[in-house]
């Protein structure tokens, strides 16, 4: 356009120098800076447009806020340091487990001026290493040898101090268990490279790798010394080969605390002998006993079988073609079902077996969950033996605790159904959050289980487990002396004793079980190594710690309330021993 | 006319790039303030992890018990160290102001057990009215609402 307008003035220019010199040479000068200055006047008006705009842009980014922008700027919060493997706390959020950084000691000899200098010097800083053998790794031609792995602080400055040439550090993490003996069964523990190969550890593993966050167990730290102090007590009072014992919730199915000895340090699992790493709550499986009548006559009372007031003949032993049942202490009369649980007679409680059925008795044990491995979070789970076929003598020692094994773990959570009002709660080791739902299944009616804490508090306050009784927690359990299998029948001398309580028996919080293997007699407790010599006080002493431990409000057991609501009818008719 | 405004003009460009300069030195210097704070911090993130494993370690159950055993002239709660407000006796309202108590008995008193009382009050429903609260010779802190920590319910 420019150049158009141009052309034209230039035309007009022409025409006008023909008309006259000065005249025209005027007027081309005028129109030639009239031309310049619109030119200019374009040029600017452009480039002021352009500035208008970038200016414009530089005000909105640099000085009018976004709607999106944040206030004040912050910096990113720095990544809080966290180790490898995320720690593990008992349910009050005390340190069970945690990865600690260690310094391993590796050197590279091709660097190190004097070996055998560096050899003493390093032998007198590391006691356990040998000079000769440091000496032997420093004389490779490698650049690369392990010296020692996983120093402690100390001896790491140490190192340091002697300022050899040579010595370098890797960082390494290891996994740290502070309360040492405590708890080594539950935790289990991690190989070499940080990676779990038994209990929590190995069935948490890829959880405790991925989160952060601490993981929180059941357990209560306080509770499991209790009762690890007063196992171990008793097992070295009978010279017992183990024990086992466990401490849950009634309500939840939590485990409070869970004991197995012999045991072991998880920080050294290395040097331990197998028989220290077996957990005998979870993996063991056992003949129980006289604990399982519990079962027996709470199935018997909700099936309908037998009521309070009935009863068997158990004057007589029961003889089959193999087997002879007999009485531990007979009474050789007719006796009614609440003396048959206390005395704990066999004869009566294979009758009442006999009652419920081979059937009855199998689907009111799958419902307590004793037929099937249970589904606790660890890897050492006992399945049960369960007798194949299924017999009907086999329903009459079942009825009394024999020719049916099944882990501690698995009785303490049946017995905890029958005595909460009914519901069975699958046994856990991980805290279960006040708001978590987890459904319970109920297996006996609420009446049968009112009836079945009379009759246990029965046996603590009148029965077989008189020593169990911590004055003032309303305790109520029931004893029991499995005689164990060997070979062929069974050992006389070698004896199972147990016991399993809960408390307090007018709504129970928690059960208790206690379980010594092989317990030996002693001149104090007349020879006897039965359930309710050697367990129930072991039981009796937890609970008087653990009433208080856990807040259960003691109660006055002589009280008219209290005896009104423990009371039990039992006739004890006695039948004529002449009559026979 | 021309000088002045070039003048005034060179100087606005020196105060404008001096400024910058000064706010860039000082950005520069908080962020190295920060990396550095931010490796305190994991650095004593560090020492405290550490710290904690040694905490639990020297609080094991089997120690504290055998340093209370040899420390402390304390024996294990049982039921019977253990009551509710509702054992107390009522006392008698006198005229007279409580005699203070004599030496002996504080120092005894403060050898005891606490006593505590899980579940409810009874001075959650019915407070005690001001004549009596003002005689207790505890006030304030009152050791009766202690409940055990992490009492599993």
């Amino acid at each position: 356009m420019n150049r158009g307008q141009g052309g034209a003035a230039a035309k007009a220019a022409n025409g006008r120098r023909r008309q006259g010199k000065t005249n025209g040479l005027d007027t081309i000068r005028t129109q030639a800076i009239d031309a310049g200055r619109t030119r200019l006047l374009v040029t600017g008006a452009m480039f002021g447009l352009v500035f208008l705009v970038i200016g414009a842009r530089l005000a909105d980014v640099t000085v009018i806020k976004q709607g999106n922008e944040p206030r004040l700027v912050q910096a990113k919060p720095s990544a809080s340091w966290q180790t490898g493997r995320a720690d593990i706390v008992d349910r009050n959020g005390v340190l069970l487990a945690t990865s600690l950084e260690t310094s391993s000691l590796y050197a590279n000899p091709r660097h190190v001026l004097d070996r055998r200098e560096a050899a003493t010097k390093l032998a007198k800083a590391l006691p356990e290493l040998s000079a000769a053998e440091i000496f032997r790794n420093l004389a490779s031609d490698r650049s690369f040898v392990w010296l020692r792995r996983h120093l402690t602080p100390r001896q790491k400055y140490a190192v340091n101090r002697l300022g050899i040439p040579g010595l370098y550090f890797q960082r390494e993490e290891r996994r740290v268990y502070p309360l040492g003996h405590l708890v080594p069964h539950l935790l289990g523990f991690t190989d070499t490279d940080n990676k779990g190969i038994a209990g929590i550890e190995e069935s948490f593993d890829e959880v405790l790798r991925a989160t952060p966050e601490p993981l929180a167990l059941a357990i209560d730290i306080r509770a499991q010394h209790i009762l690890r102090r007063e196992l171990r007590a008793a097992v070295s009072r009978f010279r017992a080969i183990g024990g086992g014992a466990v401490v849950m919730n009634a309500r939840t199915g939590e485990i409070l605390a869970m004991v197995s000895l012999p045991d072991f340090d998880p920080n050294k699992p290395a040097s331990q002998p197998p028989t220290a790493t077996f957990n005998r709550a979870t993996l063991g499986v056992y003949e129980m006993g006289s604990t399982v009548k519990i079962l027996t006559v709470a199935m018997a009372l909700d099936s309908g079988a037998v009521t309070l007031k009935g009863g068997f003949d158990a004057s007589k032993p029961i003889r089959t073609n193999r087997f002879l049942i007999t009485d531990y202490k007979p009474k050789g009369r007719w006796l009614s079902v609440p003396e048959i649980f206390m005395y704990s007679s066999n004869i009566g409680a294979a009758k009442m077996a006999l009652a419920i059925g081979t059937n009855g008795q199998k689907r009111y044990l799958g419902n307590f969950g004793l037929l099937r491995q249970p589904s606790i979070e660890l890897p050492e789970v006992g399945s049960p033996i369960v007798p194949s076929p299924w017999r009907e003598i086999n329903t009459m020692t079942i009825g009394f605790g024999h020719g049916l094994a099944v882990s501690p773990v698995q009785l303490t959570a049946a017995v905890a159904a029958v005595v909460n009002g009914g519901i069975l709660w699958p046994a856990t080791v991980i805290r279960r959050l006040a708001g978590h739902k987890v459904s319970g299944r109920r297996v006996i009616s609420a009446r049968t289980s009112e009836q079945m804490r009379r009759l246990m508090r029965l046996v603590v306050a009148r029965g077989t487990g008189r020593k169990a009784a911590a004055v003032g927690y309303l305790v109520g359990g029931k004893t029991g002396t499995a005689e164990k299998s060997g070979g062929r029948g069974y050992r006389r001398k070698a004896l199972l004793s147990s016991f399993i309580a809960a408390f307090p028996m007018t709504a129970p919080r928690y059960v208790v079980l206690a379980l010594l293997d092989e317990p030996r007699g002693r001149r104090d407790t007349l020879g006897y190594a039965t359930g309710g010599w050697v367990a129930a006080p072991v039981v009796g002493r937890v609970i008087a710690r653990l009433g208080p431990l856990f807040g259960v409000p003691p109660v006055d057991e002589s009280s008219p309330r209290i005896k009104r609501r423990m009371s039990i009818k039992f006739n004890s008719r006695r039948r004529k021993l002449a009559s026979f | 006319m021309r000088w002045r405004s070039t003048c005034l003009w060179l100087a606005l460009a020196a105060m404008v790039g001096f400024g910058l300069f000064h706010v860039k030195y000082e950005v520069q210097r908080l962020e190295s303030e920060l990396h550095q704070l931010n490796s305190e911090i994991l650095k004593e993130q560090r020492q405290v992890h550490v710290l904690k494993a040694e905490w639990a370690y020297l609080n094991r159950p089997s120690r504290l018990s055998a340093l209370a055993h040899s420390h402390l002239d304390l024996v294990p709660m049982d039921a019977g160290h253990t009551g509710s407000i509702k054992d107390l006796p009522m006392r008698k309202p006198t005229t007279s102001p409580p005699p203070a108590p004599h030496r002996r008995h504080i120092a005894r008193a403060t050898a005891l057990p606490l006593i505590r009382t899980v579940g409810e009050l009874p001075l959650a429903t019915k407070p005690l009215s001001p004549a009596w609260t003002s005689r207790l010779p505890l006030s304030g802190a009152n050791p009766n609402t202690i409940t055990p920590p992490g009492a599993p319910q």
